[in-house]
């Protein structure tokens, strides 16, 4: 689904990433750990491409980093659901057209956006919260309606760029549960954290970054 | 169509930067028209100068009737001639005489018509080219027959030269005023476009083509060309109504205007094509 073949990445001279190299099964379930500056945030931005690899390959759900034309990107990010640690949510919309503007931007007819939105909010639990705008919710509940929006695609890929960096315990736990219930839906989750108690004693896949190079890889 | 939706909003939103957009580009264009049509008017007035002007070509004394018919002919086929009158030298002492009125006595003392044979060519108002005339008095000296020839040449010269200067002022201005709207349209869609700089990122990240982030703006953009033009077209409008009926006889300029509906229905339409211009430069090519 993902792999990086001897992938570089450097901004101004300070290589954030050097020479990595990996690969992630389709809905297989990832952390990416490591101290702030080890390069979590440059990976995922390479994989939805914000940025362009200096040097190696990526190849992403069969598309591949070299040969992608700039207007071919807009398409793969639609296979690829993203969660940022600062939200992103619109502050002029309300929490309905926060999810729907993934769907209307794919060109989904309303009819269609009105259920597949309200699907994703029940998964998410915000029902109750439709009309809401952004400032008048939770940082736990703005976190879950960003969730809701990057799968209302139904992405094959969801990155969460330290999704519960801002939350308290009991708000984290509940986002776990809810990237859990993804990831048993079959969606590949790639999920970048500082916090190891997230995946301690979960058995799953942790790739750790130190310095711009991978460390280990483990679990899985 | 959703991006349709999100221009028309975002033109809601931000209406006051908007309103001063439309007036900026309506109050040009009413200036622009106004001075437009009265270039117009002024070269089509310029066209209908030549109809007083003529040329009037003297025969030999004893020119054959042959001869006449050949000159006549010669003349006739230029583009630029209206219409040819032979005047016979009985003719145009008779004339004499009835100019003379009661002067006329001043004439009895001669022995013979000093007059000559004389053709007078009027020139056609739609086709009046300053070489071409040249070109046809030339032709005329140079031929059998003729012994003088008098015409304007200043007069020409002046006419020529007014509308050479009309038209290079009319490209002039429309330049100006071209690019004048061009760059409120660009100035007004780029600070929106930097204002919602956030929500276009956002946009970009879930997936959003090129055309889905422009569209609303080059919707938003041709509206306030739009708009800008329906006032222009109004406001040049009202002015042609009011002086049509308060001031009194009219002032002839502006009544006299030829084409005012006309450019009241361009108007708007010109606004759409520059509106959609200048957006589409202010948004530029959109980066992922």
């Amino acid at each position: 689904m993902i792999a990086f073949s001897e992938v570089t990445k450097v901004y101004e001279n300070i290589t954030a990433l050097r020479k990595i190299t990996f690969s992630i099964g389709k809905g297989e379930f990832c952390f990416i750990t490591g101290p702030s500056g080890a390069g979590k945030s440059t990976l995922l931005k390479l994989i939805y491409l914000a940025e362009k690899p200096d040097e190696g390959r990526i190849n992403i759900a069969g598309w591949d980093s070299d040969r992608l034309k700039m207007s071919s990107i807009p398409y793969l990010r639609r296979n690829i659901g993203i969660v940022f640690q600062d939200f992103k949510l619109l502050s002029n919309r309300n929490v309905y057209d926060n999810i729907a503007i993934a769907l209307r931007i794919r060109g989904v007819p309303e009819r269609e956006i009105k259920d597949r939105v309200h699907e994703a909010l029940k998964l998410v639990n915000l029902r109750h919260k439709v009309d809401s705008y952004p400032d008048m919710l939770s940082g736990g509940e703005q976190q879950r309606v960003t969730i809701a929006r990057a799968i209302v695609g139904d992405p094959t890929v969801l990155l969460a760029d330290e999704p519960t960096g801002n939350l308290d315990v009991d708000n984290t736990a509940g986002i776990m549960r809810i990237f859990r219930e993804i990831n048993a839906k079959g969606t590949t989750i790639l999920f970048a954290t500082h916090n190891k108690e997230l995946f301690r004693h979960t058995g799953l896949r942790v790739l750790t970054l130190d310095g711009g190079n991978l460390v280990s890889d483990v679990g899985g | 169509m959703y991006s349709v939706k999100l221009g028309l909003k975002s033109l809601w939103r931000e209406r006051w930067i908007n309103i001063l957009s439309v007036l900026t580009i309506g109050v040009g264009f009413f200036v622009l028209a106004v001075v437009a049509l009265l270039l117009l008017n002024l070269e089509l007035a310029s066209r209908r100068l030549p109809e007083k002007f003529t040329i009037t070509v003297f025969l030999e004394d004893e020119i054959s009737q042959r001869g006449i018919l050949r000159i006549r002919k010669m003349i006739e086929r230029a583009t630029v001639v209206e219409k040819v009158d032979f005047i016979s030298k009985e003719e145009a002492f008779e004339d004499l005489k009835k100019s003379l009125k009661d002067s006329a006595y001043i004439l009895e003392g001669l022995d013979r018509n000093p007059l000559f044979p004389t053709f007078v060519i009027r020139l056609r108002k739609s086709a009046f080219d300053r070489e071409k005339v040249e070109q046809l008095i030339k032709e005329i000296r140079g031929m059998r027959g003729v012994e003088d020839l008098v015409y304007g040449e200043e007069f020409l010269g002046v006419v020529s030269r007014f509308r050479v200067m009309i038209r290079l002022l009319s490209i002039t201005l429309m330049g100006l005023f071209f690019v004048a709207t061009v760059f409120v349209c660009y100035s007004t869609v780029k600070i929106l476009f930097y204002r919602r700089k956030e929500e276009i990122e956002i946009f970009k990240l879930l997936g959003a083509t090129g055309g889905f982030i422009r569209l609303p703006f080059l919707v938003e953009g041709s509206i306030i060309g739009l708009l800008g033009g329906l006032f222009s077209g109004g406001l040049l409008y009202g002015l042609f109504e009011i002086s049509r009926r308060y001031v009194a006889g009219g002032v002839p300029i502006i009544t006299g205007l030829n084409p005012v509906l006309t450019v009241v229905a361009i108007l708007p339409v010109f606004g759409v094509v520059l509106g959609v211009i200048g957006s589409a430069i202010a948004v530029g090519r959109v980066k992922f």
